[in-house]
Formats: structure tokens, C-alpha cells, sequence
């Protein structure tokens, strides 16, 4: 049989535009934190 | 050999918003005053490191509240920097 | 001759600018050992010195270029006091973290005077490719030094498992050049481009994800492309700062062909996160991140609905 030739359309690409954010949160431990590194280095703070 | 007290109380030394030293006028300072904030400066850039590593917070997230903290904690005329790098003294 | 022999620094001990009072400033919490073996000449004409300094597994933190651990190597210095050394001094860093976590460099310099460091050549292994740094004069009292990093054949995989919370599994290599400004307690990425090597595969299939998918048709088209996603093309765009917020910009041209009978898509992802401390952190899992997808929108090329307001980062990659 002959070959079946399937003419391609020019398939129009799907676009996908995405913005996304990674935070991270600020917590109460984390601000200790940084009271403890001044505490802990008083010749350079 | 200058200490940190003296040169921040005599307006030579101020905190930078992002939680480093800066001179506050950077042409008149003493080569002595020079090198202590920039030995000043690396000890609290490997503090900070420690931490990021230890936290998963960033760099600058950690010495920018540490900015933060040396606000609240420095005495009345103590310079700070903003981020614009403009310099003002805490009332 | 003067020779001093070996000398020991220790964190709160002896330091180098207690032996050089120049040196303050330049490197701080020096632990780690190193031999001096100096010999001054005076001949008729000149006076000649050179002094070979051995870094013995010395650890330093400087305020611009960072946190240096397990640096050996030899100095050759051919006029001691102006502190100038040969060409092509070699030393190995085992650790080096200037805002990311790098290991086992090398660095060939040659020292031009106390604040000025030739780097001829600098190379970093990094996710399974290479980090080779720009020859550059690197002058250590300048408010800003500018450097351009090239990246060789960074591999997905090999960076993605580093940042593993990410639950992206990625396979093919990309390459690139990084411009960054320098100074202190900042580096700051003034242009970075990468471009995929060749095709390579992009597989996000996390439960969360499936979730995500059910709340928009938008979103599902894309969990469902991204599930096992062949991408042709990828092109990547970086800004912000190293030490802090950085935006990643992805472009990827490609298809599932297990989706929509493989369909073709381009797609456009921005991602701002601490991306580098994500990474180097060691203790990431008690960690609570929230990654929350701002807007999104899908269409075909020609009728673009509502383009994002992604920055002007984003270019239309294919028209070249």
C-alpha cells in the first residue's frame, strides 16, 4: 500500500509562564539567633 | 593600636546597614583605623558564614538583622548607614 | 640570611600581622602553619631577597573574598620587601566559601604588592563540571573587584542534588559565564547566562505538585508536561546576590511525550530564593520552606495571555 504521509501542521507551541518564590520564614528562633552572635563575638560587635 | 569603642564614639567608624563597619569618611581615616575595619570586618563575614551554613538563611539576611540588632543596641551618636550610603547618627 | 623558620598561627593566638603589622586587615583568624626561609643578598649594585613561604593547611576569612580553609602551598617571593613574588605561585584550597560552598581549588598567582594579587588562573570543581575564573587583578583595598567565572559542563543532576530540597530530578549539562561585583560582604551578579550543552530531561513529579495541579487548569498543564519533560533547549538567566536573593530565570523549549501526544512547550520559569544558602546548608531539613507560585499563565505562541510580569529577563530565546 502506499505510505501514508501525514502533514505535519506546524504545531504552535503551548506557553507556560511561571514566577515562583521560595522564602523562607523569620522566626522568633532565627532572631535569637542573631542576639546570641553579637552576645557571643563582643570584640568585633 | 585604635579600638573599636573609641573610633565608633569618635565618629571616625560607623555600622553599615548590611552589618559591616564603614568609615564615615573614607579619605581622612587613619591607615591604623583602615585596617582594624577591614580585620573587624572579616571576623564578622566568617560569623556569618558559620551561620548561614548552620541556618540555610542567607548572608545577607543574617548580617542585615544583625544591622538591625546594632541599631537598637548602639548608644545615642553612633553613625549608621543606609542602604542608599548615606550616613546619620542615631539620636 | 634571615630565616624565621616555621611559625604557628592560632585563631586567638600569634597572627600574621603581629610578625608583619602591614598584613592586618588583609586576612583575619589566620590558624595554620608556614616556613619562612628568607636569604638577603646585598650585592654592589642591588639588594636582592627571596623568601619561600610554605603554607602549611592554613585557614583564613577575608572581608570581600570570604572563608578559607586547608590552603597549602608554596610562595616564592623575589623582593621581600616590597612584598612581590615570581609568576605562577600555585596553592590548594580544600575549602573556599565566598557566599557558596566550593572545594578543592587551585589558584596560580603572582603577588604584585601588599594589595594587589595577580590571579592568573583560578579553577573550582563544581557539580560535576568546572568553575574557571577570569584572570584577574584582584586588589584587596578596592571598594569593588570585578570578576567573570566560567561554568564548564555544570551538570543538573550533580547541582540539583546538592540543592536536593528542591525534589527536581534533572539530566544534561549546561555552560555559562558569570559576572559578578565583589566587595564587602557581597557578591553582587551583575549578568549570568547559561546555556544547556545539549537536550536533557526535566522530571518534578511531587505530590505536592499533583495538588497544586488541582486548583488550576493552568498549573495542571504544567505538572503534567513537567512529570517526565524532554527539553531541547534550556537557556538560564541569573540576577541578584550570590550572598543573598537571586533570580533564577529558566526558558525551556521541549515536550512529554507522554502528554498531549508530546506536543511541543516553551516555558518560562522564574524562581527568586537565597538559592546559595538553600545549598550550602547542612542542617536544610528541619527547615521550613514555602515556595508559592505568584501567577501563571499559558496559551499559544502567538496569542500570549497575560504575559507575566517577569522582568525584562525574560527574551524570546528561539527568534536567534
Amino acid at each position: 500500500c502506499s505510505p501514508i504521509v501525514r502533514v505535519q501542521v506546524p504545531e504552535k507551541p503551548i506557553t507556560i509562564n511561571l514566577n515562583v518564590t521560595i522564602d523562607q520564614n523569620v522566626d522568633l528562633k532565627f532572631d535569637q539567633d542573631i542576639d546570641e552572635l553579637i552576645e557571643e563575638n563582643p570584640d568585633i560587635f | 593600636e585604635p579600638v573599636l569603642e573609641d573610633v565608633k564614639s569618635a565618629g571616625l567608624v560607623g555600622e553599615r546597614y548590611d552589618g559591616y563597619l564603614g568609615l564615615v569618611s573614607a579619605e581622612k581615616a587613619p591607615n591604623d583605623v583602615r585596617q582594624l575595619v577591614a580585620d573587624v570586618n572579616a571576623r564578622r563575614r566568617e560569623v556569618y558564614t558559620k551561620m548561614s551554613l548552620s541556618t540555610g538563611k542567607s548572608l545577607t539576611m543574617i548580617s542585615g538583622l544583625t544591622a538591625q540588632k546594632q541599631y537598637e543596641l548602639a548608644q545615642s551618636g553612633v553613625f549608621f548607614m543606609d542602604a542608599a550610603g548615606r550616613w546619620y547618627q542615631k539620636e | 640570611d634571615l630565616t624565621t623558620g616555621n611559625l604557628l598561627f592560632e585563631r586567638k593566638g600569634l597572627q600574621p600581622h603581629h610578625v608583619f603589622p602591614r598584613l592586618k586587615g588583609i586576612a583575619a583568624n589566620v590558624a595554620g602553619g608556614i616556613t619562612f626561609d628568607g636569604h638577603i643578598k646585598w650585592t654592589p649594585d642591588n639588594l636582592s631577597s627571596n623568601g619561600i613561604v610554605e603554607l602549611v593547611d592554613i585557614g583564613f576569612v577575608t572581608p570581600k573574598a570570604g572563608l578559607f580553609e586547608g590552603v597549602f602551598g608554596q610562595i616564592e617571593f623575589d623582593d621581600l620587601l616590597m612584598q612581590h613574588s615570581l609568576p605562577d605561585q600555585r596553592i590548594k584550597i580544600h575549602k573556599w566559601n565566598a557566599g557558596a560552598p566550593l572545594e578543592n581549588g587551585v589558584v596560580e598567582f603572582q603577588v604584585q604588592n601588599f594589595n594587589e594579587v595577580n590571579v592568573q588562573k583560578s579553577t573550582w570543581p563544581f557539580a560535576k563540571g568546572f568553575l574557571l575564573l577570569e584572570p584577574v587583578v584582584w586588589k584587596t583595598e578596592a571598594e569593588v573587584n570585578q570578576v567573570v567565572i566560567l561554568a564548564d559542563n555544570i551538570d543538573l543532576a550533580g547541582f540539583l542534588d546538592d540543592a536536593s530540597l528542591l525534589g527536581v530530578h534533572a539530566y544534561g549539562t549546561l555552560s555559562g559565564q558569570i559576572a559578578a561585583s565583589v566587595s564587602t560582604g557581597h557578591i553582587k551578579i551583575d549578568e549570568a547566562q547559561f546555556k544547556s550543552n545539549s537536550a536533557g530531561f526535566i522530571r518534578y513529579d511531587t505530590p505536592a505538585m499533583q495538588k497544586l495541579a488541582s486548583t488550576n487548569e493552568n498549573v495542571a498543564l504544567l505538572v503534567n508536561a513537567l512529570k517526565n519533560f524532554k527539553y531541547d533547549e534550556m537557556l538560564v538567566d541569573v540576577s541578584g546576590e550570590l550572598t543573598g536573593e537571586m533570580l533564577v530565570n529558566v526558558f525551556m523549549a521541549g515536550r512529554n511525550l507522554d502528554f498531549v501526544e508530546g506536543h511541543g512547550f516553551e516555558m518560562d520559569v522564574s524562581i527568586r530564593s537565597d538559592l546559595m544558602a538553600l545549598i550550602g546548608a547542612s542542617s536544610i531539613a528541619e527547615h521550613r520552606i514555602n515556595a508559592y507560585v505568584q501567577n501563571i499563565a499559558a496559551g499559544f505562541k502567538e496569542r500570549r495571555i497575560a504575559a507575566t510580569t517577569a522582568p525584562s529577563l525574560h527574551r524570546t530565546f528561539l527568534e536567534h
